[in-house]
């Protein structure tokens, strides 16, 4: 049986690993297609003739496209993700860099929203067709039609302008620093409410309307029936054996949404401030710092791939159905 | 009213959708001004009886600019979503029906547009192509297909095996006739849930791309005045963000109920 | 000696947005400690309905009506849920059709065995409950009952999947439990094995049950008296002996002649026999008098009233007024 699992496992890493160099190649190719001088793209239009030169020379840009596809996958392989011209540093650097604060905001606001999702869904599902569930209905239907732009200069508009009880931008005020760490951690705290809420708004409809389904199927399942009819306390019966049976889709989609909110985190980003990937990928365009932008899809693209292995495997172990094939 | 009963969302979305497709068709009708002209005052101006919702940092009329947002908006998402489908049909149904290598190669290609994120390559494309409407229309189309086209598929092959369809194949009807005329009107029910979704789908990243400057610079599209609000509420501008707002919210949100509507007629029987 | 389980007058009318629909008219039925009823009839007929109306285990649209329901002297018509959460499992258990589908999928067989025990005793410790679970299984005739414990309900057989409900039925020692078609959904050869398996525990523990059927032959192995219901009522009761050698109300007949025939492959002529007791008729709908009226062959002008339930010699009782 666990020979099983495994062989699965590996199967399914093989394939994302497939995944990988097929976006590299495929990002490579869209590049190859832009109007203009490549060279020109990767330098910058500012750079003198030397570093366009320079950079023709690196890679390779006169030969033929081949040659240039095993330059660019070697180069890659070592890290060497090319040169940003807007920020003077290599590529790999700058985006590492702001990783972090990426990750803390749509880390947040998944979690809110999967944590709220979930909630409001049991209710909606546990009080099927009465007010309460058309009106969180509802309300999820709304919130998901809003555009995450339009919804965060709404939070904006209410509760920074308005009533001053949040930070407009950024991460962290000025003067506040890490060498006091407990009022550091409040202080981007206080700057990651709004930010994440918004996120968090946007993703929630969905995962409102799958666990109230799945717990609605999940309610009506003969097995329902038979654990009443064996004397469990209905509060047992429904955290048990109703719940557990209706969360297993919601890691599988939790893992497609990890993909989903890409723009919501960019756009988010761009209005808040976040000085995270997402607003790197703005100032990445308005420079038009094509290695950047490049470096930028190549490391989402991996995340995402990774992201959704990492899901496939997860859901293999929770469900026993699918563990002892 | 008959369609009420039988599907609340329906009757709804149908009702707001007529309403807002009007509103855009009579857009010239009810304002004499040019969407994106600057200067019909001097900056920023709250609603009044001559700008009904008043005017950006620029003097630009909000009130036209919402009303013309309606056929950028509507003009954007229905033509890619139709070169979607369209798209989709010709690669899924051939996939589906055929199977084969065919087959094969369409499941690793939608199973790669699944695994990379859409929005970034969207706005990569973009940048590459250039901002211009036909680039935005075809970059949408194409990034979109693939999800589509493997819902086609998907009922392809649960069609292909109905008696209807071994009946035609035993009268010696030719494969592309089948294809056509016993297979095609049957996947369309879930293909239509799904490209009203696509609708949708396409309206918010019209709006977002504009939002972020990547549009096209001479249409008048709701993501861009909404950019524009972002330093207009400071000063006070509430009107630049309000006014668009609500009415891409109720036109996503009436594109949304179509799809649930279509959903309760095909699937009566679904969990509601 | 009062009855264990008594019901007068029962009715379940299930009530949805479009339409009403009566599942269970006027039923009434008792049973002693001991012994084994059968509840027989076609699908929708009620049978399973009158079950899960005296377990209070409906859906929310059934609404529930009786003159009177009492289990060992307690009311539980009226009982709130409190006490029908303790009953159930305890006193009265359910055993149902398709075993694998009432088990819940992603929890083992063995937890929800525990789940069972220390649902009723609450002070047990996992050594004791895992004691118990085995000797529970190896109850019901389950080989290697440990490695049986650590698999998923999936991985069963259904023959195996019914012993393991069994087993969590009878694991409180309860004095009534309820098979709605426990064989229905097994082979031929399990299916006489499960019913041993119940004649057995009946035997040994004093057990009473209500046997749910559509198969009027598995009733003559395990019951002592036979209810035949045809659209939410009792047409005609009996002991088992009265029904299978004086049957009067036409149903009843044909219930038997289908028995039969199929044990013997008398299809063809099952059909002629039908035919003479029965001629062939749309099903009705909410038609006046007496259900058979299309159907029968003896009817007359009385028959436009619905008849009652009418005593004959002993216990029977048949629903007809040409008798």
């Amino acid at each position: 049986m666990p020979g099983g699992i495994k062989e699965y496992i590996l199967k399914r890493i093989l394939i994302g690993l497939f995944m990988v160099p097929a976006v590299i190649i495929f990002t490579f190719l869209l590049l190859k297609l832009a109007p203009g001088d490549p060279a020109v793209l990767m330098a910058g239009e500012t750079a003198t003739k030397e570093y366009i030169e320079m950079i023709r020379e690196i890679y390779g840009l006169n030969k033929p496209l081949h040659e240039q596809l095993i330059i660019y996958l070697g180069k890659l392989f070592t890290g060497d993700f090319g040169y940003s011209f807007t920020f003077k540093r290599p590529v790999l650097d700058v985006i590492l860099e702001r990783v972090p604060t990426t990750l803390l905001l749509a880390g947040t606001g998944t979690l809110i929203a999967i944590f709220f999702g979930i909630v409001l869904g049991v209710v909606a599902a546990l009080r099927k067709d009465t007010i309460t569930d058309n009106i969180i209905s509802s309300l999820t239907l709304i919130f998901y039609s809003i555009p995450i732009f339009a919804l965060a200069q709404f939070l904006i508009l209410f509760l920074v302008i308005n009533y001053r009880l949040f930070p407009l931008s950024g991460y962290v005020t000025i003067g506040v620093s890490p060498a006091d760490p407990i009022k550091y951690a409040m202080d981007v705290l206080w700057h990651l409410v709004l930010p994440s809420i918004s996120l968090a708004l946007i993703q929630m409809a969905t995962y409102v309307k799958l666990t109230r389904t799945s717990m609605i199927e999940s309610l009506y399942s003969n097995y329902i029936i038979a654990a009443k009819a064996r004397g469990l306390k209905w509060r047992r019966i429904l955290f048990k054996h109703a719940l557990k049976n209706a969360l297993l889709p919601i890691i599988t989609v939790a893992g497609i949404q990890l993909g989903l909110i890409i723009g919501g985190v960019v756009i988010t980003e761009t209005i808040f401030s976040w000085p995270g990937v997402g607003r790197l990928t703005i100032e990445a365009i308005e420079a038009r710092d094509f290695p950047l932008l490049n470096g930028i899809f190549v490391l989402t693209s991996v995340s995402v791939i990774i992201a959704n292995i990492v899901t496939d495997i997860v859901y293999t172990y929770v469900d026993p159905r699918v563990k002892l094939r | 009213m008959f369609l009420f009963r039988r599907s609340r969302s329906l009757t709804i979305s149908l009702i707001l959708l007529s309403a807002i497709i009007f509103f855009g068709l009579v857009a010239g009708i009810l304002t004499d001004k040019e969407p994106l002209r600057t200067g019909y005052a001097q900056g920023l101006t709250p609603p009044s009886s001559q700008f009904p919702m008043g005017t950006d940092q620029l003097g630009r009329d909000v009130f036209s600019w919402t009303l013309y947002g309606i056929r950028t908006a509507l003009f954007v998402s229905l033509v890619s979503t139709s070169l979607t489908v369209i798209i989709s049909i010709i690669v899924g149904l051939p996939a589906g029906y055929f199977g084969g290598k065919l087959d094969q190669l369409l499941m690793r290609v939608t199973d790669f547009f699944l695994s990379i994120p859409r929005f970034i390559l969207i706005i990569f494309a973009v940048i590459i192509f250039g901002p211009t409407l036909t680039n935005i229309i075809l970059i949408l189309s194409v990034f979109s297909w693939p999800t589509i086209a493997r819902i086609v598929r998907a009922e392809v092959l649960s069609i292909k095996e109905r008696e209807y369809v071994q009946a035609a194949k035993v009268l010696g009807a030719g494969n592309f006739d089948i294809m056509f005329n016993e297979i095609l009107p049957n996947v369309m029910p879930p293909v239509l849930v799904a490209s009203a979704l696509q609708m949708s789908d396409a309206i918010l990243a019209e709006a977002g791309l504009s939002f972020l400057g990547l549009g096209d610079p001479n249409m008048a599209s709701w993501g861009r005045i909404l950019a524009i609000a972002r330093q207009a509420i400071y000063v006070g501008g509430w009107w630049t963000l309000v006014f668009p707002s609500i009415f891409i919210t109720v036109t996503v949100l009436s594109v949304n109920l179509l799809a649930d509507g279509l959903n309760d007629i095909f699937n009566p029987k679904s969990v509601r | 000696m009062e009855p264990l389980l008594e019901v007068e007058d029962l009715n379940v009318e299930y009530v949805l947005t479009d339409y009403k629909v009566n599942a269970v008219r006027n039923v009434s039925f008792y049973m002693n400690k001991g012994e084994c009823i059968a509840l027989v009839g076609e699908s929708g007929s009620g049978k399973s309905t009158v079950a899960m109306a005296v377990m209070g285990l409906l859906p929310p649209y059934a609404k529930v009506s009786a003159k009177k329901i009492t289990f060992d002297g307690k009311d539980i018509l009226n009982a709130d849920e409190k006490l029908m959460t303790e009953i159930r499992g305890k006193d009265v258990t359910v055993i149902f059709q398709d075993p694998v589908s009432y088990l819940n999928p992603i929890i083992s067989v063995g937890e929800q065995i525990f789940e069972a025990l220390m649902a009723h005793n609450p002070k047990i410790t996992s050594k004791e409950a895992q004691a118990q679970a085995v000797e529970l299984l190896r109850k019901v005739r389950i080989a290697d009952p440990e490695r049986v414990l650590r698999m998923y309900p999936f991985q069963l057989s259904g023959g195996m999947a019914q012993r393991v409900f069994i087993a969590m039925a009878i694991s409180a020692n309860p004095k009534l439990l309820i098979a709605d078609e426990p064989t229905t959904a097994l082979d031929l050869t399990i299916q006489s094995q499960i019913l041993k398996l119940l004649n057995n525990l009946r035997k040994e523990f004093n057990l009473s049950i209500i046997l749910i059927t559509h198969d009027l032959s598995l009733t003559s192995y395990l019951a002592d008296r036979i209810y035949v219901m045809y659209n939410g009522q009792v047409v005609e009761e009996d002991s088992v002996e009265g029904i299978f050698s004086n049957p009067i109300h036409p149903y009843t007949k044909t219930l038997i002649l289908s028995s039969q025939a199929i044990y013997r492959g008398e299809v063809k002529r099952l059909r002629e026999k039908i035919a003479t007791i029965i001629e062939k008729g749309g099903n009705s709908e909410t038609i006046k008098g007496c259900d058979f009226i299309r159907k029968c062959n003896n009817c007359g002008p009385e028959c436009e009233k619905e008849p009652p339930l009418i005593e004959c010699n002993g216990l029977k009782k048949v629903r007809c007024w040409r008798l």
